[in-house]
């Protein structure tokens, strides 16, 4: 029987060996089912696979929905101070003999519900009816225009005695003011 | 639900309840108290009398507000964008939202007293004369003024 490698470089070696039929392979094998075994293997890494794959979706699908919130929490949030900073400014230019000494708000994530809370001080009665009219203008372009409920309500503590406990309860946020005195 | 004719005897309840005892401005907290409810007695005739109001522009046929709360909560899908349905719970900002929407005319009056109704606690009920009369002869006589001419009811306050 002549010695075939003798005949065979080492190059052809290696690409018939590469070559090889994985099946004929397969039968130079004595013993237990090796299909069996094989088609066992590859479920198993099928099962991984789909493990794997559903862990990936669902980290994206997670991750797509933390951004959502995300923005729309940072939305609700950009909203409010929006609110709070265009009354403020208004007020400043508007409204001479009227200052606006704190605003206070809360954060209603779920609904979304925008509540700013005006702590003034006035002595002008007129004053106070032209705040409440355009706090109410305010709230209706908010709701028709943006879709949001949105309550703004102010409270006038020139000779008032406030309940500060109930009022850090209900508006615990306070703006900062940089030129706040 | 109340009759127009119910809300409006009660409305005039309040408002003789109210010139009983305001001019001694010693119950100053009661005074403001009485003028939100009788605005709101107000408020709900003009509904049960108009029979259908418009909320974020779609008619609904409803004789009180607490019915579009109970429209609102059964079809879910009638809800406005951003709405929660947590709002339909809040009876009093279901009313200010059909208000601002149907009644402009009076929205700015019926907000005032709303505003000093939601802050009173802030200010452990302690009103101030001139609150008072802001409240009953400007905001409350705006609005009997209005429901008497837009619904023929004969509402009379007289200070």
């Amino acid at each position: 029987m002549r010695n075939r490698l003798r005949f065979y470089d080492s190059l052809q070696i290696s690409q018939d060996f590469l070559t090889f039929p994985f099946v004929a392979r397969l039968n130079l094998f004595r013993g237990p089912d090796i299909y069996q075994l094989i088609s066992e293997y590859v479920e198993c890494r099928i099962q991984e696979a789909k493990k794997e794959a559903f862990r990936e979706g669902f980290e994206e699908a997670i991750e797509r929905i933390k951004e959502a919130i995300n923005k729309e929490i940072e939305d609700y949030m950009a909203l409010v101070t929006k609110i709070v900073d265009f009354i403020y400014e208004t007020v400043k230019k508007e409204f001479k003999d009227l200052k606006i000494i704190e605003e206070r708000t809360n954060f209603y994530f779920g609904s979304k519900w925008i509540k700013i809370l005006f702590i003034i001080e006035t002595e002008s009665s007129e004053l106070e009816i032209g705040l409440s009219n355009f706090l109410n203008e305010v709230e209706k372009v908010v709701f028709n225009k943006l879709n949001y409920v949105c309550e703004l309500l102010f409270l006038n503590k020139k000779n008032v005695e406030i309940d500060q406990e109930s009022l850090n309860n209900d508006y615990p946020f306070i703006r900062r003011r940089e030129d706040a005195s | 639900m109340p009759s127009f004719d119910q809300h409006i005897k009660q409305a005039q309840h309040n408002i003789e309840f109210l010139t009983s005892f305001y001019k001694t401005y010693k119950f100053n907290d009661w005074a403001i108290t009485v003028s939100f409810y009788t605005a709101v007695h107000i408020i709900e005739a003009i509904i049960a009398k108009k029979g259908e109001i418009r909320f974020k522009g779609k008619e609904y046929k409803i004789q009180h507000s607490d019915q579009l709360s109970n429209i609102l909560k059964t079809y879910k899908e009638s809800l406005p964008k951003n709405f929660s349905e947590e709002f339909i719970t809040h009876h009093h900002v279901m009313r200010k939202l059909i208000v601002n929407e149907n009644f402009p005319q009076v929205s700015d009056w019926f907000n005032l007293l709303y505003n000093d109704s939601r802050t009173a606690r802030y200010r452990k009920y302690q009103w101030q004369n001139y609150k008072v009369d802001l409240v009953v002869k400007t905001s409350l006589k705006e609005l009997i003024e209005w429901a008497n001419k837009e619904s023929g009811a004969e509402l009379n306050l007289t200070l």
